[in-house]
């Protein structure tokens, strides 16, 4: 009775329709669906905009670092700071530094008085002959005392590639200073996090029952949660002071880069650990069965079959966990010192390429000038480290892949 | 028999290749041996892990409750003959009257003291009356009083309440206070305890003279700042840098035992939610394209590609983009001149939580979108087909049917992710937010510090106590952190349940 009636009903409607009026079956035009697929499609594409911006930002303002003049302190032969030693008006165009100071300034070049660009058109003994304003720079007096800087030359990339010292208030940039201190860093890490995280991924996947590995496994996700600058306070406040304690405070300094390293170590530690789990569970059970089978102990599979068919899960997770050590910041800034130094010795405190940053960028950093544009040129040099090595991590996981079909 | 004897054949047969009886029993003894030692050592891995997780909790505890002596900034034998407990009422409101004026200005302000704590008037109510000062009128202290239903003594009230000296504002706090609220002032305000020494509870109990010395050495110490050669510091006490105040009070670097996080919390707050608002609709929008819309073509692998490698991009690289794009490029729209909603003038930057928020957005997405991919992936297809087969349109059946399943899954990568960018420090840095800020963030044109950033700003202070709080404002963070965790695991654990 009540069927009858839904047919009824759902054929009423089809009966008032007039005989002519075909039912259109044809895909129609849905302008909410298509707004709707637009902005998915969008949502998509951030990722693309966000790839392409990092490049293009630290790209554009990393050439920009290279092809701008630097500027440094203008120093005498005693390596001491050259001022002015007079005061001088808006439009004078002769300057004073002290007599008797031996310093040499070229003909045309270019000096600084605060933010006043200034073309030097004659030099004799202790005055300095000049065209003021230069470039639009704000033409004002000065007062005796402001510290004269130099124009010098730009920074070529291989400079900045294989020079030793960072010292930007002296024209120096070699970023090696600092890639040092980060690869000594990321290696100390990795000594602690590999082995142990290999270790923790064997007795995980290999040796703890079901509900062992259920209670395990949620505590080194904790391990994983917890953020850097909390390690960075462990580091500096308990880490430090224990070393300091095992080794003599002449040794080791409170800031060093040891302790930074190892904590470090630990928190890249989860990371290694359960990308290395995922592979040897990965690895067919027939495997083991095999080697068990043959009278293989726990310990013979475990290393000699399981570690060997899981070993490009392990290599990636090797190489992911350096990328992660590289591009890690608080840990370093807060317990690596702030001092760029090029030393592998662990035991000093240097600054490496992550912690620079932070520190330039404390405060309000002005735009244009020299730590500005140099942020993005170490950015880069960063960013591209730890590109490769992720693209690395990737291959090696496919090149090394076993297939057991 | 027969097969006894033959397979005793057999063994003679290959026995020559064999070790001995005993040698093989020997060998696999030593292997299960080797076996068994290698299983510890690979437990010892985890154990090794677990107790850096425990060290790091404690290291952090052990610094958040310290043994800590006080030096009492004006001695309390030089404001009276007797034990300031034992002075009445009167005698305490002498106290204030004779050792206040000199000591303090400013924030500390007697008058402020009035207002705020025996008036309870709000910031906005001292304004009022500041403006009607302005404007010539005299604003009574007995109008002031009678509205908020105080005492006032009778001469002073028709005097102006702004105006009054430190007598006058003295007799009204001791109007109004009863003997232990006036003498819990008069050693908050006049006789200002600061802790000078903090220890740990270990070192307080294992390492005596050490603290002894350093209480030598402090005392020596102020005796010579100060010339007063009968400064002492009380006996060490207990203390718990984990306070209340913590949440209620903004940042004061020159007194660490005030010192409270609020504008950081206020501003991690604000910073989340625009965070969240920006990155969960993109984040779902590109998952949803990708798992339901691109049809695997070159542009979702390109897509897909570099969601993996944004995801491996160190957080600081974020950091510069934001500072170029969001701070520096689109400053305009960032600081809120465009809709003139800024801070106006010269003053208007680019740093501000807008922001940073856009930054932590981009840092996010890969994140979310990783997680609700595999949310949405799990989505069994029966559901899809049902739903295209009732004649539902693709966006209808995403939304009505796709989406609600997903959303356990997607909710856990979001929570994970809000973990993730609560704790983010490095990026904050770049961006530029700034420690030294006491104004609490009004809005996302704001300029505005964060909680780890503040705690990162703690632990650079050169004063150690600095450290303490910095302890307390991490168990802060960490207890934020571990709850919004176990969220995320109890609704992993629902959806796997209800998946099953």
């Amino acid at each position: 009775m009540a069927n009858q009636q839904v047919v009824a009903a759902d054929q009423a409607p089809v009966a008032a329709r007039p005989a002519d009026e075909q039912i259109n079956l044809k895909k129609r035009i849905r302008p909410f669906e298509v707004l709707i697929q637009g902005f998915l499609f969008f949502s998509g594409a951030v990722s693309i905009i966000t790839s392409i911006a990092i490049v293009v930002v630290l790209g554009k303002e990393a050439l920009l670092f290279f092809s701008t003049p630097t500027w440094h302190e203008l120093r005498d032969q005693n390596n001491s700071l050259v001022s002015l030693a007079t005061d001088i008006e808006t439009d004078a165009t002769t300057l004073k530094i002290p007599a008797g100071t031996e310093v040499k300034i070229p003909l045309n070049g270019k000096i600084r008085l605060d933010n006043e660009m200034m073309r030097v058109t004659a030099f004799e003994g202790d005055t300095i002959t000049v065209e003021r304003g230069l470039e639009d720079s704000p033409q004002v007096a000065h007062k005796a005392g402001a510290i004269i800087e130099e124009e010098g030359d730009k920074v070529s990339v291989v400079e900045f590639l294989t020079g030793t010292k960072w010292q930007p208030h002296v024209g120096e940039f070699g970023v090696l200073a600092l890639v040092s201190a980060t690869l000594t860093i990321s290696l100390i890490a990795m000594a602690v996090a590999l082995p142990l995280g290999v270790g923790a991924a064997v007795y995980l996947s290999e040796y703890a029952s079901e509900s062992v590995r259920n209670k395990l496994k949620p505590i080194l996700e904790v391990l994983a949660g917890v953020p850097t600058v909390v390690y960075g306070y462990f580091a500096l406040t308990f880490v430090t002071p224990i070393l300091q304690g095992l080794l003599g405070k002449e040794t080791l300094g409170i800031y060093n880069m040891l302790s930074a390293g190892l904590v470090m170590g630990i928190m890249i530690l989860p990371t290694v650990a359960s990308m290395s789990e995922d592979a040897l569970r990965a690895v067919p059970r027939a495997l083991r069965e095999a080697a068990f089978g043959l009278g293989s102990t726990k310990l013979e599979t475990s290393t000699r079959i399981v570690l060997p068919a899981g070993i490009s899960g392990i290599v990636a997770a090797f190489i992911l966990g350096i990328s992660r050590a590289v591009g890690e910041t608080m840990i370093v800034a807060i317990a690596a010192g702030a001092r760029p130094y090029f030393t592998f010795n662990p035991f000093e405190a240097a600054e490496t390429m992550t912690g620079h940053i932070v520190r330039i960028s404390t405060g309000d950093l002005s735009y244009g000038t020299i730590d500005y544009d140099s942020l993005f040129a170490i950015g880069l040099t960063l960013f591209l480290m730890t590109l490769v090595l992720n693209i690395v991590s990737r291959q090696v996981a496919t090149w090394l892949r076993e297939e057991y079909d | 028999m027969s097969a006894t004897e033959n397979s005793t054949n057999t063994v003679s047969q290959y026995s020559q290749y064999l070790p001995d009886d005993k040698q093989l029993q020997k060998n696999i003894a030593r292997r299960n041996r080797q076996a068994i030692i290698w299983k510890y050592v690979f437990l010892f891995s985890i154990v090794l892990a677990m107790f850096s997780l425990f060290m790091l909790f404690f290291s952090i505890i052990r610094q958040a409750f310290t043994y800590v002596t006080i030096y009492d900034q004006v001695n309390p034998a030089t404001l009276s003959d007797k034990p300031l407990e034992n002075l009445s009422q009167q005698e305490l409101g002498d106290v204030i009257e004779n050792h206040y004026g000199a000591i303090r200005t400013g924030r500390n302000d007697i008058r402020t003291l009035v207002f705020n704590n025996v008036l309870g008037l709000s910031l906005s109510d001292q304004e009022k009356i500041a403006d009607r000062e302005r404007a010539k009128e005299t604003v009574t202290v007995r109008e002031v009083f009678e509205d908020k239903d105080k005492k006032y003594p009778a001469e002073l009230a028709d005097q102006s309440v702004i105006r009054l000296d430190v007598v006058g504002y003295a007799a009204l706090i001791e109007q109004n206070f009863d003997q232990e609220q006036l003498y819990d002032f008069v050693i908050k305000n006049v006789v200002q305890p600061l802790i000078v020494n903090s220890w740990t509870l270990d070192e307080y109990f294992f390492s005596r003279d050490k603290v002894n010395q350093d209480i030598a050495d402090t005392e020596a110490r102020l005796r010579e700042d100060k010339k007063d050669p009968t400064i002492e510091l009380t006996e060490p006490k207990f203390h718990s840098w984990v306070q209340w105040h913590l949440i209620t009070k903004t940042i004061d670097l020159s007194r660490p035992e005030d010192a409270g996080l609020r504008t950081a919390i206020i501003g991690s707050l604000w910073m989340i939610t625009l965070t969240i608002l920006i990155a969960l609709p993109l984040g779902v929008g590109a998952a949803i394209y990708l798992e339901e819309y691109s049809s695997g073509g070159w542009l979702a692998r390109i897509i897909q590609t570099n969601i993996d490698n944004l995801a491996g991009v160190p957080s600081i690289i974020y950091g510069i983009l934001g500072l170029a794009l969001f701070v520096r490029a689109l400053e305009k729209i960032t600081s809120g001149d465009i809709f003139g909603l800024g801070v106006g003038g010269n003053t208007a930057t680019g740093r501000t939580i807008l922001s940073a928020s856009l930054t932590m957005g981009l840092l996010i997405l890969p994140v979310i979108i990783i997680n609700a991919q595999e949310a949405i992936r799990a989505v069994p297809d029966s559901l899809r087909q049902a739903s295209y087969g009732l004649g539902a349109t693709k966006w209808q059946t995403v939304w009505n049917h796709v989406l609600p399943n997903a959303m356990p899954g997607i909710l856990t990568g979001t929570i994970l992710a809000i973990s993730r960018a609560f704790g983010e420090t490095a990026v904050l840095v770049v961006v530029g937010s700034i420690t030294r800020i006491t104004v609490d963030p009004s809005g996302p044109f704001s300029r505005f510090t964060v909680l780890p950033l503040q705690i990162f700003a703690l632990i650079t202070q050169p004063q150690a106590q600095f450290r303490n709080v910095a302890a307390a404002g991490i168990l802060l963070l960490l207890t934020i952190l571990l709850s919004l965790n176990a969220v995320a695991v109890i609704l992993r654990s629902r959806f796997s349940k209800r998946a099953v």
